[in-house]
């Protein structure tokens, strides 16, 4: 139970950062999303139902917080979070974050919640389908799934300890 | 009741995933909910004071890349204003030569000083111009504001005068109110001397000063100076008259030769008679 306290505590310093450092490094307007990434671990490491649990959670103090659209960030990050949990290893949570799966789960994961996310976001504006498909879906999913690297270095080293 | 409890466990993920999406779903109309709004007026205003720590290491690392790049654009709009400037003074000072050599009565040869030389008491001027542009020894030098010098060695393409600031340097002169004549000389520092005028001949403060047409280097009439100060020493049979020249000789920059040669009869007979 400590460890999930735990996790909420790493919730609450990662929706400071998302909010106030991340900004500093987008690109072209297009920003990573480490809760994203949050939700992801949260459901490789803990299962499909936490994963999804945490999501909603995740998504809803971005809500608050944001002041965008309320139960939008919410439903996209449960979705994201349940999407997340099928590549769950029951027998063995820590190994797909340390390998290559962890990218594509990252990847999947980003794709499924921003297309919902800016389906809805942008639904009735002026907005070319091609700027929201090319820089928002697809950008944001890029940059998430570079950032991720991080944890993914972080893992794949804590692996190669375990295996030595 | 149980069968369907087993259906729910079996496929408990989905119906958490059910769920969790119908709460957000129905927290879409909550938008504008009293109780939202107020609760996302404490979190920004909590988010807000610790943005500001934040956004205060963010703002000093922006600051200085600002800082450093208003300090560029400072340079370089300052580089810029110190070139129109002095494109400005060069275009008020080549106007004034262009309006000189219009009324100049021999011809000129506009120059620009490329070089001067260093030694203190003898001091020169290299021009870019030449022999290739009819420059020849001993021609004057002159600006709008006066003499200042001659043409001592000539190549193709340049040429060195020496100016009226050079221990060498003589030259026949008058003063234009009374015509009395003598011989100007650099003073050592940034005056000339009139030599050669008698105590009892007609020079005052405030006296313009010109080339005399004695002299074998320079046409008459060419504007020197201005006389600065008269003095009566005891003892001498001469006045120590100092003259402040025309020519700022700290910021000569562009000048003309004049294409003048004496007269080579005159200069002729007057060699023989220094022989004779």
């Amino acid at each position: 139970m400590m460890h999930y306290a735990r996790y909420v505590l790493i919730l609450i310093v990662l929706v400071i950062v998302q909010k106030t450092l991340i900004p500093f490094i987008s690109l072209v307007g297009v920003t990573p999303d480490v809760l994203l990434i949050f939700v992801v671990l949260i459901a490789l490491r803990e299962g499909q139902i936490a994963g999804t649990v945490f999501g909603f959670i995740v998504g809803f103090m971005i809500d608050i917080v944001s002041g965008d659209f309320l139960g939008l960030s919410a439903l996209t990050k449960t979705i994201a979070g349940f999407t997340a949990g099928y590549f769950y290893n029951e027998m063995n949570p820590l190994q797909t974050l340390g390998t290559y799966t962890f990218f594509i789960v990252v990847a999947v994961a980003a794709i499924v919640h921003n297309i919902i996310h800016f389906a809805f976001l942008f639904q009735g504006l002026p907005v070319s389908i091609t700027e929201v498909v090319f820089k928002f879906i697809i950008g944001s999913t890029v940059y998430t799934v570079f950032i991720s690297l991080i944890l993914f270095f972080y893992y794949n080293s804590q692996s190669k300890l375990i295996r030595t | 009741m149980t069968r369907f409890l087993n259906i729910i466990r079996v496929y408990r993920e989905y119906a958490v995933l059910a769920i969790l999406i119908a709460v957000s779903v129905a927290l879409f109309p909550l938008n504008d909910n009293p109780q939202i709004k107020q609760l996302r007026a404490y979190t920004i205003a909590g988010l807000g004071i610790l943005h500001e720590p934040v956004s205060l290491i963010t703002e000093t690392v922006a600051l200085r890349a600002e800082n450093e790049r208003l300090r560029r654009a400072n340079i370089q709009l300052a580089d810029e204003v110190y070139q129109l400037r002095d494109a400005r003074l060069e275009n008020i000072r080549l106007r004034r030569m262009i309006q000189f050599q219009e009324r100049a009565p021999y011809d000129l040869v506009p120059a620009r000083v490329v070089g001067q030389s260093v030694d203190p008491l003898r001091k020169t001027v290299t021009l870019n111009v030449g022999s290739k542009h009819g420059v020849r020894e001993h021609m004057p030098i002159i600006t709008e504001s006066g003499l200042v010098g001659r043409v001592i060695i000539v190549a193709a393409n340049y040429s060195v005068g020496q100016v009226l600031f050079n221990r060498d340097f003589r030259a026949s002169a008058k003063v234009e109110r009374t015509r009395v004549d003598g011989i100007i000389q650099w003073d050592g520092s940034t005056g000339l001397h009139l030599n050669n005028v008698a105590k009892t001949l007609d020079v005052n403060e405030g006296d313009v000063v010109v080339t005399s047409e004695y002299s074998n280097v320079y046409p008459p009439g060419i504007y020197i100076g201005v006389v600065s100060r008269v003095d009566i020493i005891p003892g001498l049979l001469t006045k120590d008259i100092r003259i402040r020249p025309g020519v700022d000789f700290s910021r000569l920059e562009e000048v003309f030769v004049m294409l003048y040669t004496a007269d080579e009869e005159k200069l002729a007979i007057e060699e023989h008679i220094e022989q004779r």
